[in-house]
This record gives structure tokens, sequence and C-alpha cells, in this order.
């Protein structure tokens, strides 16, 4: 078997013990990143001398015997919009096309300190608005299933670079799906994390009350690795919480025997293509084979917190966009430039009344839904994933309910601020992955991996890689 | 086909944008931002349904931190 089509887990272990080294496999990743850029377009910019130099330096460590950490000489990659000191971060933008930050994001500290390797800049939507994967400016993204379709977003090529073997864990953002969704298109696991887990310093900032910067991986147990480097208090975002990180891969074995895994009655379900209700069927039945029990759960409000959470988005994307939208208009495309602008028509006091409510909601949501279970599942997505043809601006109206759709079951914990995992259940009749998600408490990350991890230990589709031409 | 709210709140999206010197909404423009608009503002109505008046928004967090979850049981 190819080293990249292993496991984050098991290639950390032989590096490790000297068995492949970080060049060997940089070397590997950047070929054939290379190689599928042309039918993919994962990569907004490919770092070959940089990511080298970071994975020599990973081998000079090892051979003087010093460890750097979980992912000593792992290569990875990250959605545009993480900043680094002095290099290019251009949000998947026009606008941003040459912006070099001044300072570097928390997470990629944490990743280098690490000891991972970062192999480029990730494709992502402009400005990280809107869930299809489209970019007007950097070309859109594909899906590696069948790239005439779209690979989900805003992190597109978080999603695609990940499920096509080219990295072995990406990080995405989410605010309204945005790493659930690729991660589902795509035949990936990713996880939004509750809001406050990870840091948010000096990452592009779309909605800075719902977004939540998140990993995409193979698995839930390299999902495991990566979420432990990048969650915990960062004193430069003042916003992130101060609870201990426990040690997810720890916590993986432990049995869900007696788990109560809750199905919505409500909303989730509502018009679910058969296919993905079929699918979603079976992956509850292999997790009550673990031992998991099945129980019906209502889910307050649930109909009105998708639209809840884009009174957020909306209202703080506008406040953020406001000087571009006044001096770069032109510069952005037409859909990306409506959805920075609908704020304008939200009125302040809706928007702090939608703030408010926020804590109210969470605390119901939390007593009524894990009142009777521990777990909630719901789709990823509702629908069978969509052409780009579908979903681009050549298709006129017809494409806004089917963009709304897309989020109909990601956006609604982003607002709660919950953690949601997205991993494959299965496939459709056109070969396109479906994705199954995993909800919890605030901090129930851990809960929501081991979950993933057992259902993962007695199925294969996270195992399963795209058809493509593999350098 | 939007219906009468949203038609008005295109016109005045049009008018706070000229306010606000955004010059690139369009009557085309502000429509769409109208629908937009206009379904979240009606779910934020139909949400609230009692006094916000001593809501703290930046409780959230601290919500957040309250009802963690401890994941201490190995499986119930």
């Amino acid at each position: 078997m190819n080293d990249l089509d292993r496991s984050l887990v098991e290639v950390a272990a032989d590096l490790a013990a000297g068995r492949v080294s970080s060049v060997e496999l940089t070397r590997a990743a950047l070929a054939r990143a290379h190689a599928l850029q042309p039918a993919l377009n994962c990569f907004i910019s490919i770092d070959d001398d940089t990511a080298l130099a970071e994975a020599r330096a990973a081998d000079t460590a090892r051979s003087a015997g010093r460890s750097l950490g979980s992912l000593h000489g792992v290569p990875l990659a990250h959605k545009d919009m993480y900043y680094r000191a002095g290099a290019i971060s251009s949000c998947g933008s026009e606008v941003r096309r040459d912006f070099r930050p001044a300072i570097t994001a928390t997470v990629l500290e944490r990743f280098h300190a690490a000891g991972a390797v970062t192999i480029g800049r990730l494709n992502m939507t402009e400005f990280a608005l809107g869930p299809t994967g489209h970019n007007a400016i950097w070309g859109d993204c594909r899906n590696p299933w069948n790239n005439a379709h779209v690979p989900g977003g805003s992190s597109s090529g978080s999603g695609a670079s990940v499920a096509a073997r080219i990295v072995y864990a990406s990080l995405g953002s989410d605010t309204g799906g945005s790493t659930r969704l690729p991660a589902s298109a795509n035949g990936a696991t990713g996880i939004k994390p509750t809001h406050s887990l990870v840091s948010r310093h000096g990452v592009m900032g779309l909605s800075f009350s719902v977004d939540t910067p998140g990993p995409i991986a193979r698995s839930a147990v390299d999902l495991a690795r990566v979420l432990k480097v990048i969650a915990g208090h960062d004193p430069l975002d003042s916003t992130t919480s101060q609870l201990a990180v426990p040690d997810y891969e720890a916590l993986l074995p432990r049995s869900i025997a007696g788990l109560r895994i809750g199905v919505p009655t409500n909303y989730f379900f509502d018009a679910v293509d058969p296919a993905i209700a079929d699918a979603i069927e079976a992956a509850l039945a292999v997790l009550q084979s673990l031992g998991a029990r099945r129980v019906p759960v209502q889910v307050p409000l649930a109909e009105r917190l998708s639209e809840l959470s884009r009174a957020l988005v909306y209202s703080e994307a506008t406040a953020l966009h406001a000087h571009y939208l006044r001096t770069h208009a032109a510069d952005y495309s037409p859909q990306v430039r409506v959805r920075a602008s609908t704020g304008l028509a939200i009125p302040a006091a809706t928007y702090v009344e939608a703030l408010q409510l926020r804590s109210v909601l969470l605390r119901r949501f939390v007593e009524q839904v894990f009142g009777a279970c521990d777990v909630l599942v719901a789709p990823t997505l509702a629908i069978p994933v969509p052409t780009l043809a579908e979903t681009g601006v050549g298709a006129g109206e017809a494409m806004w309910p089917i963009i709304a759709r897309l989020v109909q079951c990601t956006a609604p914990f982003n607002y709660l601020g919950v953690p949601a995992l997205s991993m494959p259940v299965g496939f459709d009749a056109r070969g396109l992955p479906i994705g199954m998600q995993l909800i919890g408490k605030p901090f129930a990350e851990a809960r929501l991996l081991r979950v993933a991890a057992h259902y993962q230990t007695a199925s294969d589709w996270h195992l399963r890689a795209p058809p493509l031409q593999y350098p | 086909m939007a219906d009468d709210l949203e038609q008005q709140l295109a016109a005045a999206t049009a008018a706070l944008a000229e306010l606000q010197g955004f010059t690139h909404v369009t009557t085309e423009t502000a429509a769409r931002i109208a629908v937009g608009a206009t379904h979240a503002v009606r779910a934020v109505r139909a949400a609230v349904v009692a006094s916000q008046f001593d809501i703290e928004p930046a409780h959230f967090q601290l919500e957040l931190e309250r009802l963690a979850d401890s994941d201490a049981d190995p499986g119930k």
C-alpha cells in the first residue's frame, strides 16, 4: 500500500520508528498534489520548497533524537484563511489575493509545534461565504468521486485533498456546515468542535459569534489526534474556553454499549433523500449492534435554528466586509457579494435579539435533547451531492433553494455552538458519499469521536478511496 | 415570487445601502438581499416569545461551559 493511502496515526508511528522519512512522505504528497491539481483544483498554492524544508527539519530533529510531537513529519494542508505572518493568505478571494498578514494563526503554531509539515494553501469558497465550493476567482474545486459534482464548501479543498489521499488531514472552518459538508460530500470524517474550543486567533473571520475552526481527516481516530493538537485555551483569543482538553485518543476504546442514540422525530429527516435515509438507518443498525440504544427525540425549535444562525452570520459578515464592499465591490463574485451584503437589511435590534436567544435555546436544547439521549444523529446533507452546474450562477434562481437545503441539517448546530461530527455511512446510486452527523452536548467531542471510531471499526466506508489516476 | 414585505424591504434596502455608501447594491441585489433578510428577521421574531431584558449575550460562552459534557461514563 502507498504510504499516502494509510492512516495518519499509522504513518506517524512509522515516522517515529524511522520506517519512513518525512521527506519521503512529503515528496509523495507533493507529487500527488501536482498530479491531481488539474482534475480537482484542491490547492490555491502548492508550496514545494517550504514543505520540503519543513520535512527536512523534521527528519533532522528525529535523527538528533528529538520528537517534536504527535504529528512529527506528517504532511498536512489547510484552508487558505489561516494566517501565517508574512505569507499570502488569499481567503479564496480577489480582494485579498496578495494579503500578507502580520500574525500567525494559533492553530498553525500548534501544528508546527507538534511537528506537522504544511504542503500548501487549500482552495475554499471566496471568503468562506457559501456551501458548495464554487470559486470564480481561483477556479472551482471539484469532488474527487465525480468531478462534475461539488466538493461541498466552504472548506472545499480541505475535504477534497483529504479524500484524494493527498494529505492526511486538513483544517477547514465551520460557520454553517463548512467543515461537515465537505467531509460528507467527499467521504471524509470532519468535526465542528464546540464554539470556543479552538482558537480563532489569526483566522479569517466570517461571523465571529459562530465561526469554528474544524479539522477533516480520513477517520475518527486520525481526527482525535489532530483535534487534541489544536484544541484548548489560547491567551490570544479571549473567547476560548479554559476547560481542560481530554486525551481524545485515549478515550476512544471505551465501550459505547448502552449509549442512547437519539433520532430526531422532527425537521432533520423531513424530505430527506431516500438513499440518505436508508444509509443512516443502516448506520444506526451498526451502532445498535455495538450495544447502543436507539431512542426517538424531539428537537425544540429545530425549524428556526438555521434562520437564527443566518441572522447572526449575515449581520456580522456585512460588518466585517463593509469596507471592502465600499471600496472593492467589483472584486467579489456576484453570489458572494449578495451574501456579504445581506446584513444590510437586518435590523441591529434583531441581530442582538438573536444573540440573546442563543443561551436560552442552547439550554432548552441540551435539557430536552440530551435529557433523552447521549448523542443525536442527523443527516449531514439531506439531499444528494449536487452538481457544480446545478448550484452555479448559470442555474439562475433554481440554485437558491438547493443551496438553502445544503445547510438545512448543519447550520442549526452552529447557532447552538454544540459539537457536530460528520462521518461517511455509504454511497448513493451515482457513487457519491453520504454522511451522517453525530451531535453532542457542549464539549462532547470525546464522546462523538468515540462513537464514530467504534462505528468505523464495524464499517469500511471511511477506507474507500475515490477512483482517481493516482501517481 | 416576492411577497409585499419583501418588496418593501427591497426598496428600504436600496435606501439603506445608499445611506451607508454601498454603491454596488442594485435593484436586483436589493431584492435578493430582502429575501434572505426577511426569512432571518421572521425567524427571530417567531422565536422570541418572552422578554430578553436581562439577558447578556456574552453569557452564551459561560452557558456552553456550564452545560459541558464530561464523558465520564464508559458507556452507560
